[in-house]
């Protein structure tokens, strides 16, 4: 994460070339950024880790489209976002709900033993919120989007994203005070 | 403004999205309600929780080399097929294999063609039997990675019983469908709601898989 940006640009300009081991410099700086947007947006542990490399094949192979007008991991987050939405998607017609104990407990797990019990229990809590909720409210409350943003990527209305980021809102809160 | 009016802007008061009027409004309503008071107090410290939670999260196994096997499995093509300066090819022989691969690229250019204008129907006999609502197309993608693994691996090994027309013919082709499938992924990655993309891109998937199928069952030459 503290690579500077001169030798960041580096790393891309060789990536953009071909080379691999650039890209796993790459890697090794922004996979955590990466991971945890896609923990807390698919709230399931071993399905953020496909998602991860998902992002960074994806990232690889459209890496030509990168042209430096945003900071990289500007770029791979919304890459990220692109990702997890569209499997999203995929999966919406064949699961009807998530199951959020097993989730819970993968998040658990994956969370470090260090991380003070309100951040572990509000992650636990974004895990457990129904999807468009918590996704609307990770871009929104911890990423810092626009509503617009968020209703562009989602492909939502942003009527409809006040309302789930509103729903996430409240029953976070309950979580938190109780 | 009453307990209800202030619940229902307690959002974008937090957000700081109100107008001015509202927002004086709503201040004014908060200072005399002990409840709207405590419940804006609670969102505020649900907000600055979620601003401090760490924006990096390591996971908990090195993903790097089934990354990297991935990439490595796609860069296969360009290992498979090198570049001219290794195979020097003659003049083209259109054979048979050559005129079924033009004519599966022929009509995978057009379902990327109609693809640019969204609007228009698929063409009939390219996408048939394909939904966008149907689709699952992380599931296909993987499907499709594997097979198209599997084939370039049986073409490798078979790179030397083929004459150089066909492989500049195979090679030509599948640089064609591979820049097609690498822009529609772009497309879609821009445009994750296109109801069109997910449709085309799985047929230019299958386009893909069926000219490596037919590549590899080229007759040696002789
Ligand atoms: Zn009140």
């Amino acid at each position: 994460m503290s690579t500077p940006r001169s030798a960041e640009s580096d790393l891309v300009r060789s990536a953009q070339a071909g080379d691999i081991a650039a890209f796993e410099g790459l890697y090794r700086a922004t996979v955590g950024l990466v991971h945890a947007l896609c923990l807390r947006m698919a709230g399931n542990a071993a399905l953020a880790e496909e998602l991860t490399q998902d992002v960074f094949v994806r990232a690889w192979r459209n890496l030509g489209t990168f042209r430096g007008e945003s900071a990289f991991a500007t770029w791979l987050t919304r890459l990220t976002v692109n990702v997890v939405l569209s499997e999203r998607r995929a999966r919406r017609t064949r699961e009807a709900h998530v199951t959020p104990t097993g989730d819970l407990a993968a998040l658990a797990g994956a969370a470090p033993a260090a991380r003070p019990g309100t951040a572990l229990d509000l992650e636990l809590a974004i895990a457990a919120l129904p999807p468009q909720a918590r996704h609307v409210f990770v871009l929104h409350d911890v990423e810092g989007w626009e509503h617009a943003e968020i209703a562009r990527r989602t492909g939502l209305a942003v009527g409809t994203c006040k309302a789930h980021l509103h729903r996430a809102r409240r029953l976070l809160r309950e979580v938190l005070s109780s | 403004m009453n307990c209800q009016e202030f619940t229902l802007r307690l959002d974008d008061f937090v957000d700081g999205t109100l107008s001015a009027a509202e927002r004086t409004a709503a201040a004014e309503h908060r200072d005399q309600c002990p409840g709207c008071r405590a419940a804006e107090a609670r969102v505020s410290l649900l907000l600055a929780h979620a601003a401090s939670l760490p924006r990096a999260v390591a996971p908990e196994r090195d993903l790097w080399p089934g990354i990297a096997a991935r990439i490595e499995k796609r860069n296969v093509l360009r290992g498979v097929f090198g570049g001219a300066g290794r195979l020097r090819w003659p003049r083209l022989g259109a054979s048979a294999a050559a005129a079924a691969a033009l004519v599966v690229v022929s009509s995978l250019v057009t379902a990327v063609l109609v693809a640019r204008r969204a609007p228009a129907p698929a063409p009939s006999g390219v996408s048939t039997g394909v939904t966008a609502a149907s689709l699952q197309l992380t599931q296909v993608r993987g499907t499709y990675e594997a097979a198209r693994t599997q084939l370039l691996a049986a073409l490798a090994a078979r790179r030397g019983s083929l004459s150089p027309a066909t492989l500049k013919v195979v090679e030509d082709n599948l640089a064609i469908v591979d820049t097609a499938v690498h822009n529609m992924e772009q497309a879609l990655a821009r445009d994750p709601g296109n109801r069109e993309l997910p449709a085309l891109l799985v047929t230019a998937y299958r386009q893909e898989i069926d000219l490596l199928q037919r590549a590899t069952r080229i007759p040696a030459r002789g």
